[in-house]
């Protein structure tokens, strides 16, 4: 502050001209005369009026709105810009160069001073220095603090000293740290439940697959005990196994369990592949395996049923049977005695033969026909269910001799299968006794720790009460300054006082708000109308009212601090009614006309842009300069992209002199009250 | 205030007190006139108002009797020479409980046309300005000089880092004294280690990292057992 205070004590008061050259839309070169104590500029919209403005802007605050395209500002089709300004004196001049390409400005050697000397130097995107002195139409919100993203009245008067501004962050992200490791080593201390009688269940479950492995084995393992209540047990259990394994481990050997497991696991596999056929067929075969004993048993019970239905029905079939193959059996018999025994009987044999003949011809004659078909028939009655049951007999007992042929090879691959599951449930229960006891190991382990962790939290605790302690301590130090916030809510109230608002404005509140932006912490003011509007709750008019009334409030509370003694103010005109338009002009003149030798640095050379005509009239008329103040009008007539804009330059000149002259004539006149309406 | 305005105003006042100026028509009459190179102030109070009339027609007579009034003066001002903005103060006091209507009034561009602006103002409020000329209300004074609060940086001098470590400790200092307290102070300390060395100065982060590393490697060390 102190350096900045020291820049501050010749600041300019009065600029008498301006040069432009390819700037915006000064194409070329341009000299203007702006040596008044207010320099009102008219003219049509883009006339360059802003442009203008602008220049002065940059020149006196080195802040732009383009952000990083500083190139926006150069004419367009030229490669430099060149705007300087002349001071009061006339020898100090101010300048400085913009180059196409190029993002830097590039300052003259002398230059206004910055309000934050040192800050912003290195905070080149403050708009505080603009926002302070300069107000254009199309920027309004940009003039309250709290949607700046730079500096901030408070960094004037009350700013956090830059060692100090990430100790608030810093104390918190150390405070998380901790907490996170006081919740790990609560959960150690924490007094966790034994998993004995999960282990017990896990073992039981465990012990009934290895029994069965047991069973399978062609060798003789010790008695699997029913239930086992600690490690060691096991370990025991373990050795004797593995013994029999000629592996001769220890209780206490690191690699018992392990060794323990991979033996299992190799023995259930051995007896697995003995009984494996085809690895591919095994889940296949196990289904037909079953189909197949389904099968088998259907079989047997159609054969039973046979057995029932005929008792004797192999011996049944076969009564009437010649005993010689090639001969036909009874039944063939009678059909073909009923069929031929006549015909027969008739046959003419020769007479040599006849007599060898004449009985059998006599026996077929005593054949009768009907009885011999009789005979047929109540034989077919008996003997054929008989010989139907025989043959299906005879088909399902070679069905059954399949099947079971079959089932033979099957049975192989189901024992595949159980083993193969006796395998994953031998793996998956050793699994969780494993888990179990390892759950209980670190249980006791964190038993035996536990007093060390308690201390370890209690430590914690009390680092971290010491962090809230030093960051109660600096949040009170940085708390607003009360006295500071009152005089600039008061000022701005002043200020708006002056205006026609409605009900529910005034007075404003001024609150004090910490906000991060760009990734630090900024310190701002918020207005509030007396109703509880925000600033972007209220009208245009009201708004830029306001901004107004915070930009000469702020202008005028930190005059001993400011660098230059000028105010821009580009068509603030424009959104005010008549009603505001007399008071706004005293205001005006007071900045610009008002002599005060107590205070003369809260005198200000203003320039005031309007580009509606009749308003400039009324301003014209409103902005008169009194005896021994000036006044100047530019008034922009023209533009073209040869030229750049066609200013008219003129001096207002008083109306009344520095005699008096006029005031008497005034005093006579209220004396005759020739004015008098009644 | 410069000597010459003030005389200006000083002038006009006194011409006024000695009745030799006066400002009076059919509704209004004048309770002062001032005058400088900001702007020409007249201050008027509404007439006794005649009982017989509704007063709705007197404040609609009255307004239209004020707008003669000050184009009258705007003229006169004008005509002599002097361009200056025309401003009116009306009594609160003298327009009784519709004074609410009459502070419309200055909001009324069709009225006014920004020929003139009128305040409605109560008598007691004075200015708290010690430069004052004597029995000049606040409204008025604010208008002829303005009422201009500044903020006189000497009164708020930043902190410097040292100023913040007294305080901050002079702060800590208050708590209970614990370990935790005495924790805090240690950190103070650290800092202030730090800015002792002016040259080779350490962040205020990495102090802070530096004095959690160390408390918690000792609290790393005990659960290892060492």
């Amino acid at each position: 502050m102190a350096e900045s205070q020291k820049e501050q004590s010749n600041p300019i008061a009065r600029i008498k001209k301006m040069e432009l050259n390819n700037f915006k839309g000064f194409v070329g070169s341009h000299e203007v005369n702006v040596d008044a104590d207010l320099v009102l500029l008219t003219g049509s919209n883009g006339y360059g009026k802003s442009s203008f403005l602008e220049a002065l802007q940059l020149l006196l605050t080195r802040w732009h709105p383009y952000k990083k395209k500083s190139d926006t500002m150069i004419t367009v089709g030229k490669d430099s810009s060149f705007i300087s300004i002349n001071n009061q004196e006339g020898k100090d001049s101010f300048s400085l160069s913009l180059e196409r390409g190029k993002e830097k400005i590039i300052p003259s050697n002398s230059y206004p001073p910055y309000l934050l000397q040192s800050n912003l130097e290195q905070k080149q995107t403050s708009d505080l220095e603009a926002r302070i002195c300069c107000f254009f139409q199309d920027r309004v919100q940009y003039l309250f603090d709290e949607f700046s993203t730079g500096r901030t009245l408070r960094d004037i008067f009350e700013p956090v000293p830059e060692y100090w501004k990430t100790f608030d962050t810093k104390l918190l992200e150390i405070a998380n740290q901790v907490d996170n490791y006081i919740n790990t080593y609560t959960y150690k201390m924490a007094v966790l439940p034994s998993s004995q009688d999960k282990i017990i269940y896990d073992y039981k479950e465990f012990s009934k697959y290895l029994r069965l492995l047991k069973i399978e084995l062609d060798k003789k393992w010790p008695e699997i005990p029913e239930t086992i209540m600690k490690e060691e047990e096991l370990a025991f259990l373990a050795v004797e196994i593995l013994q029999i394994d000629n592996k001769p481990l220890h209780v206490n050997s690191s690699n018992l369990i392990e060794t323990f497991e991979q033996t299992i696991i190799k023995e259930v596999e051995r007896c697995r592949n003995r009984a494996k056929i085809n690895n591919q067929e095994i889940d296949k075969n196990i289904d037909l395996y079953e189909k197949v004993q389904k099968k088998i048993i259907e079989t047997e019970k159609s054969l039973t049923k046979i057995s029932n239905d005929f008792p004797t029905l192999d011996k049944d079939v076969h009564s009437f049977d010649a005993t010689e193959n090639g001969q036909p059996d009874l039944l063939a018999v009678f059909h073909s005695l009923a069929h031929n025994s006549k015909r027969w009987s008739c046959i003419q044999i020769d007479s040599k033969e006849n007599s060898r003949f004449q009985r059998i011809l006599e026996e077929l004659a005593a054949v009768s026909e009907e009885e011999a078909r009789k005979c047929a028939t109540t034989l077919a009655v008996w003997l054929t269910p008989r010989r139907e049951a025989f043959e299906q007999k005879q088909e399902l007992e070679q069905k059954k001799q399949n099947l079971e042929n079959e089932l033979k090879k099957l049975e192989k691959s189901k024992k595949f299968g159980e083993l193969s599951k006796l395998k994953e449930d031998l793996e998956k229960t050793f699994n969780l006794l494993k888990k179990s006891w390892e759950k209980e190991r670190e249980r006791l382990q964190l038993e035996r720790k536990r007093d060390t962790y308690v201390r370890a939290v209690e430590e914690l605790n009390i680092i971290k009460k010491s962090l809230d302690i030093l960051k109660d301590a600096f949040e009170k130090m940085s708390r607003p300054n009360e006295p500071l916030r009152k005089d600039i809510e008061k000022i701005i109230n002043l200020v708006l006082g002056r205006f026609s608002l409605v009900e529910g404005i005034l007075p404003v509140t001024l609150d004090c708000v910490d906000e991060n932006v760009n990734e630090e912490k900024s310190r701002r003011y918020v207005i509030k109308a007396k109703n509880g509007r925000a600033v972007n709750q209220l009208s245009t008019g009201q708004r830029t009212q306001m901004a107004v009334s915070f930009l000469v409030g702020q202008n005028h509370a930190i005059s001993q601090l400011l660098p230059h003694r000028i105010i821009i103010l580009d068509d603030v005109s424009t959104s005010y009614d008549l009603a505001n338009l007399t008071r706004e002009a005293i205001l005006w003149r007071q900045l610009a006309y008002g002599e005060d030798k107590e205070h003369p640095y809260l005198k200000r050379q203003i320039f005031i842009s309007s580009h509606h005509e009749d308003m400039t009239n009324k301003l014209l008329d409103l902005l008169a300069p009194p005896a021994g103040s000036s006044m100047r009008y530019l008034r922009f007539t023209d533009w073209s992209p040869e030229k750049g804009p066609t200013i008219e330059q003129m001096k207002i000149l008083p109306t009344e002199k520095t005699d008096g002259v006029a005031m008497e004539r005034l005093i006579r006149r209220l004396k005759e009250r020739k004015w008098s309406t009644n | 205030m410069d000597t010459t305005q003030t005389e200006m105003i000083k002038q006009f006042l006194l011409l006024f007190e000695k009745e030799e100026i006066k400002i009076s028509s059919n509704y209004w009459h004048s309770s002062g006139l001032y005058f400088n190179d900001i702007c020409f102030v007249v201050c008027l109070e509404l007439k006794n108002p005649n009982k017989d009339k509704p007063f709705d027609q007197v404040l609609k007579s009255a307004k239209n009797d004020l707008y003669e009034l000050l184009k009258r003066m705007d003229y006169l001002v004008s005509d002599v020479g002097l361009m200056r903005p025309i401003a009116c103060i009306l009594k609160k006091e003298s327009l009784g409980e519709r004074f609410k209507e009459v502070v419309l009034w200055g909001a009324d561009q069709e009225w006014h046309r920004g020929a003139f602006t009128v305040y409605v103002e109560p008598d007691e409020i004075q200015s708290e300005n010690e430069h004052i000329i004597a029995g000049m209300s606040w409204r008025i004074f604010d208008l002829l000089v303005g009422n201009v609060l500044e903020i006189n940086p000497n009164e708020y001098q930043p902190a410097t880092n040292w100023d913040y470590l007294q305080k901050i400790d002079h702060l800590v200092k208050q708590n209970e004294k614990d370990d935790a307290t005495k924790y805090a102070q240690d950190i103070l300390t650290e800092i202030q280690g730090t800015m002792d060395l002016e040259e080779q100065q350490m962040t205020i982060d990495a102090v802070l990292e530096a004095w959690r590393n160390k408390k918690l490697q000792m609290i790393d060390d005990r659960i290892r057992g060492n």
